[in-house]
């Protein structure tokens, strides 16, 4: 059983994103139809859009929430080739008694990509006020705020070079002060001669730059999203792949030796778990707080939750299918509560309707 | 409805829920919910969930060629014949509009375009005749088209014809060499040409910007605003037979081909600038016939094909059978994890597990054990209790270290025991001895697993094996009872706890009985093969142990140390009294080898403090994920000289960084008050000083050691000068009051013997600055100032301080 609850997105074209801030309490979107919303709960706890504004001149494929000790901060990426980060701030007082209104200020642009911008995410907190983008010309660009007062000014601090078109990037959450940063990308090239599809970086304190460290040799086929799960003080770090199948990757960082990150062993690269119960393309994953839990939907507009079982062995715990019977452009939030299944742990989804019979409608 | 027998069929704009098939009939279909009503025999299913049912049928057409419904409230339908003629259908018998156009030669008609901003436009595309216009425009409110402002096109043939969606701008593809735009404000002559062969399925973007087209295998997309030349061209594998946009999304077009069972989805993505368009696009295929069980056989081919006209994801499919699918079109869906999600209470996770322990003060009680019941988790219940056994004074000395194992094979050797051989006492008749081994360190050891008579046998006896029974664990009493030989002791424990009103009676009877008849020489005799499959069946772990105890060799009990029922701590007391130095040392190597590979916290009494006990949590989180415990128990048990081992910061920053995501403020802060408390205070206490804004001397310390000099009663007010350079201290903004009033308040982690200002404060009475424009103020006035106004208090000043750092408060909840 599902509880669903639908929210109107009234986005006039497909959702391409939808984050969390920080506490779970606020979410945003973004569309083809140039817009972010930015949505608050009300007094009743419905989700409601407390702000709506153009924010670029094309389909707008992610966003990220800063962590709040920016403030409230969010950047976004686009077809149009740039990147913005808005800012909410009280606008003007309108009258004596009532509190100024909250609005989203466009604090800087980057136009340093000369194609699709693809993905943007800022950098763990610890790290500092960093973006890293990925582009459809293959560089991933990081990008730092050094004042974090003052937002619109970006410097450009590393250009990292892929050969192949960018699709996708994440950033190692890993509070531990050994391990080095590290950055995964994805390539949705489609050609299976080209290689790996999956890159990871690593950042050198020492020689203040990031290198590559590994090319995930057994992803192939197209790379539609990549997430580290965060760490919740694990050893190793865990990678979520979407792309022809789902596959877990267990990342075992070497501690620096003499204190030299980089200069160690390689990254130890294990597969956890390969999936391919989605029979079409996977599309995007995500996880939960403590890296238990996976969610991925599919080309088919199915999701699957995953778990991990005490035997580090990962199950699907439930599939969620829509009914198929809903008006456009409106996002569920599906809360799921199974009665039977102790298995089945309790989410919610936001997604872009659903669907009836994914098994009979392969993608090709 | 025999198959075969639609050519084509269309939603109705503007009655969501009606479609139009034609063919030799024009049937008008409404859509239904499966459970909604009664179905007949004229009903088609179209999905699991909905059928549509025949409203209406008309049958006084004769080879239609297109039809095209209208954009009106009503159901209205314009059918184009082969003959040339287009009629207008309202599929309404009494009130029939039954309105015809003829044209005046006599030809095909082709295509049909009504306008969505005026539905009383009609466009009607006719064959080439080179005496007649091929393109008419029929304003169907005014009646039939005569004046020549509305026939276009001498001499062409128009292909396709389509309205754009904001300039009554009429697209046509004309004579299969070009697309021409006919501006109908203005004259018919005017008008802006290309020269294609793009001419067919020519439809606009809801946005109204972009046009599609396509011709045989080659779909374009075209800029409305600068038509120039297609901004990009699409291969298909197959010649397309029918291309539309998307009416809701300007992403998505559609085309299928001729003989294929595969729809293609064209994404396009385009950019607004004014000045020149970027264009990305990628397709992707469909199969809408596709099922599980028509994969091996052959796949209806897609004949028509209409767009939904509200609802994004779901369209009519016309197989070439004949067979119409009311379909979803499967949408790429993104998804996220709420960081709270997971915590309803049905969910068996581990971070709504930690959530709940977190609001319980799990891990904070000061009385160690009682950590244990609130982790309602037996395990770590157990755990606790072992750590309560071993703390002493905040520290947890392993096992390792106090009988002095190495882990270095050359390593200092570890202490030595004297052995001794002790004859079973409870025997008359027997001379069997067991060798137990006896050492200070041993005793200590045997002390932190719990068992804290110090081989005091009359503590023994009259304290701590009444204590285990009155918790009714008597046959662990028993046990530990035969381990020391007494045997009596332990029948007579068994006997009792038979007497008891209690499920196992029967099993403590018989265990008594057998203890009994129990002689040391006699089992050691008998046969050695099946004993321990006799064990085995005895499922109380202690009892069985008891036995193997009892029925080991002399100095073999392995089977005593990997009895896995019995807690840890039992079993490395028992190996404290039993095993050689050299094969305890083995054990206890062996065993936190294990604990570690495991994950098994238990092996805590080993390791304590060591750097094996932090692999040891390692291990443990690796396996659980349980960072809470973890985090606890570093900061409980470890000395805080191993707190700067980057690991414990780690374990402690995301644990701190949970409690923050779910805002337990409280229950974050008593962590950081518990982890301060327990550690040797820092050396740098203060993090805050004040300095006189004009001598550059801290005023913190005076003020602090002007209140220590005065009495309680003294006025802190009083002090409102620099004592140094006697200038004025800064006033709040506000109140305009001093800032003396803050005297001894300084963030001062240890100031609890000189806390005689500071106890009288409420934090709301501190002073705050704004750390842009400097100005400040008692924080209480500050905040109800900033809930109204969004500047600084200070004249002139236009810093909007508040919405600075400050993250702005969402709406209220609840």
């Amino acid at each position: 059983m599902f509880d669903t609850e639908t929210i109107r997105a009234d986005h006039k074209d497909v959702i391409h994103d939808v984050n969390y801030d920080y506490y779970g309490k606020r979410m945003a979107t973004c569309s083809s139809d140039q817009t972010v919303k930015v949505w608050d709960k009300d007094e009743n706890n419905k989700w409601v859009v407390s702000s709506s504004w153009k924010a670029h001149s094309g389909s707008i494929w992610r966003l990220s929430w800063a962590h709040p000790e920016f403030g409230q901060v969010i950047a976004t990426c686009s077809f149009d080739r740039t990147v913005s980060v808005w800012e909410e701030n009280l606008g003007d007082k309108v009258t004596p008694t009532m509190a100024p209104m909250k609005r989203w200020t466009r604090r800087t642009t980057l136009v340093d990509s000369r194609t699709s911008v693809t993905d943007v995410k800022f950098a763990p907190k610890h790290l500092g006020l960093l973006l890293a983008t990925a582009s459809a010309d293959g560089i991933i660009r990081i990008y730092e705020a050094p004042d974090i007062m003052n937002l619109s000014q970006w410097s450009l601090q590393h250009e990292i070079s892929c050969k192949l078109p960018l699709s996708c990037l994440s950033w190692s959450k890993s509070l531990f002060r050994l391990h080095a940063p590290l950055i995964a990308a994805g390539s949705d090239e489609s050609s299976p001669t080209s290689g790996g599809k999956v890159f990871i970086f690593e950042y050198s304190e020492n020689a203040r730059k990031w290198t590559k460290v590994e090319t995930v040799s057994a992803v192939v086929e197209p790379v539609h999203d990549i997430a580290f799960a965060p760490t919740a003080g694990r050893s190793y770090h865990i990678l979520a792949i979407a792309s022809k199948d789902l596959h877990i990757l267990h990342l075992k960082q070497p501690l620096p030796v003499g204190n030299e990150p980089g200069t160690g062993p390689r990254l130890e690269i294990q597969s956890s778990a390969q999936f391919t119960d989605h029979y079409c393309h996977v599309w995007r994953v995500c996880w939960n707080i403590t890296g238990t839990m996976l969610a991925s939907t599919g080309d088919d507009g199915s999701a699957r939750i995953w778990k991990m079982n005490y035997m580090k062995n990962w199950k699907c715990a439930a599939v969620v299918k829509g009914d198929g019977n809903q008006s456009p452009t409106e996002t569920f939030l599906q809360s799921q509560q199974s009665s039977m299944n102790v298995s089945t742990p309790t989410t919610k989804y936001y997604k872009k309707g659903t669907i009836a019979n994914p098994s009979q409608v392969p993608w090709h | 409805m025999s198959g075969g027998m639609i050519h084509g069929l269309s939603w109705c704009p503007n009655v969501t829920d009606n479609f139009v098939t034609w063919g030799p009939e024009v049937n008008l279909y409404k859509v239904q919910e499966n459970s909604d009503a009664v179905r007949t025999n004229s009903s088609i299913e179209l999905s699991p969930h909905t059928y549509a049912s025949l409203l209406a049928s008309e049958t006084r057409y004769q080879y239609v060629r297109c039809m095209a419904p209208s954009y009106s409230k009503e159901v209205l339908v314009a059918i184009g014949l082969a003959s040339g003629k287009v009629s207008l259908c309202n599929f309404d018998s009494i009130n029939d509009h039954n309105m015809e156009f003829t044209p005046r030669q006599q030809r095909t008609c082709l295509c049909l375009a009504w306008n969505e901003v005026e539905p009383n436009l009609l466009a009607i595309g006719h064959d080439r005749n080179r005496s007649d216009y091929c393109i008419t425009i029929w304003d169907v409110d005014r009646g039939i088209p005569k004046e020549p402002s509305s026939l276009i096109g001498l001499g062409d043939t128009a292909h396709s014809l389509c309205w754009d969606k904001i300039n009554k701008l009429l697209v046509a593809g004309v004579s299969q060499k070009s697309i021409k735009l006919y501006d109908t404000r203005q004259s018919n002559t005017n008008c802006a040409s290309i020269q294609t062969k793009l001419v067919y399925g020519l439809c606009v973007s809801p946005s109204g910007r972009y046009l599609a087209s396509y011709v045989d295998t080659v779909v374009g997309i075209w800029d409305l605003r600068n038509i120039d030349k297609p901004l990009t061209q699409i291969q298909t594998l197959k010649n397309i037979t029918n291309l539309t946009w998307c009416p809701t999304r300007t992403s998505v077009v559609s085309a299928i081909q001729r003989d294929s069972p595969l729809c293609h989805m064209i994404e396009v993505h385009c950019t607004d600038i004014d000045d020149g368009c970027d264009i990305y696009s990628t397709k992707r295929l469909l199969a809408p016939f596709q099922t599980r069980n028509t994969i091996t056989s052959k796949i209806s081919t897609l004949h028509d094909f209409s767009w939904h006209p509200t609802n994004y994801e779901r369209a009519l499919f016309l197989s070439d059978t004949g067979r119409i699918i009311d379909y979803t079109i499967p949408i790429r869906k993104t998804i996220q994890w709420d960081p709270r999600n997971n915590l309803s209470p049905e969910c068996d996770d581990i971070a709504k597990v930690i959530n709940r322990r977190a609001l319980n003060d799990y891990g904070l009680e000061n009385e160690i054990k009682k950590n244990g019941d609130v982790a309602q988790n037996p395990t770590l219940k157990s755990v606790w209790n072992l750590l309560a056994n071993m703390a002493r004074d905040g520290q947890l000395i392993g096992l390792k270290k106090i009988l002095g194992v190495s882990s270095a094979a050359d390593g200092p050797p570890m202490s030595k025991s004297e052995c001794d051989a002790i004859q079973w006492p409870d025997f008359s008749n027997s001379c069997s001895f067991a060798t137990i081994y006896k050492s200070e360190q041993r005793e200590f050891a045997q002390c932190l697993c719990g068992w804290t008579f110090e081989n005091n046998f009359s503590v023994m006896l009259n304290k701590f094996i009444p204590s285990l029974c009155s918790r009714k664990e008597f046959s662990r009493a028993a046990m530990i009872c035969t381990f020391y030989m007494k045997i009596k002791e332990a029948i007579d424990i068994l006997s009792k706890a038979a007497t008891d009103q209690n499920a196992a009676s029967t099993t403590y009877r018989l265990a008594a009985i057998a203890l009994t008849g129990f002689n040391a020489d006699r089992s050691k005799a008998s046969g050695e093969n099946q004993r321990p499959s006799a064990f085995a069946q005895i499922n109380d772990p202690y009892l069985r142990t008891i036995f193997a105890f009892l029925s080991s060799d002399s100095d073999n009990y392995d089977t005593v140390i990997n009895e896995k029922e019995i807690s840890l701590a039992d079993r490395m007391a028992f190996a404290c009294r039993y095993l050689s130095d050299s094969k305890l040392a083995e054990l206890v190597k062996n065993t936190i080898q294990n604990c570690i590979d495991n994950g098994d916290l238990h092996g805590l009494l080993l390791t304590g403090e060591s750097k094996d006990g932090i692999n040891l949590l390692q291990s443990y989180l690796d396996w659980t994920e349980d960072i809470q415990t973890v985090s606890l128990l570093a900061i409980r048990f470890f000395p805080s000289e191993v707190h700067t081992e980057p690991r414990f910061k780690y374990w402690i920053e995301t644990y701190r960084d949970l409690l923050d995501t779910w805002e337990l403020w409280e229950k974050r802060a008593e962590f950081d008050i518990k982890m301060e408390s327990l550690q040797v205070p820092p050396k740098i206490s203060r993090s805050v000083f004040v300095l006189c804004n004009f001598c550059g001397k801290s005023v913190s310390s005076a003020l602090q050691d002007d209140v220590r000099m005065r009495s309680a009663a003294a006025n802190p007010n009083k002090l409102s000068s620099c004592p140094n350079c006697r200038k004025p201290l800064p006033r709040c903004s506000l109140c305009l009051l001093h800032m003396g009033t803050t005297t001894a308040t300084s963030l001062h982690g240890t100031s609890a013997q000189n806390n005689v200002g500071w106890k009288s404060k409420a934090f709301s009475k501190w002073f705050s600055w704004c750390q842009t424009c400097r100005h400040g103020g008692h924080t209480e006035h500050l905040m109800e100032w900033f809930s109204t106004n969004p500047e600084c208090p200070v004249t002139a000043c236009s810093c909007k301080c508040f919405s600075l750092d400050f993250p702005i408060p969402p709406l209220k909840q609840n």
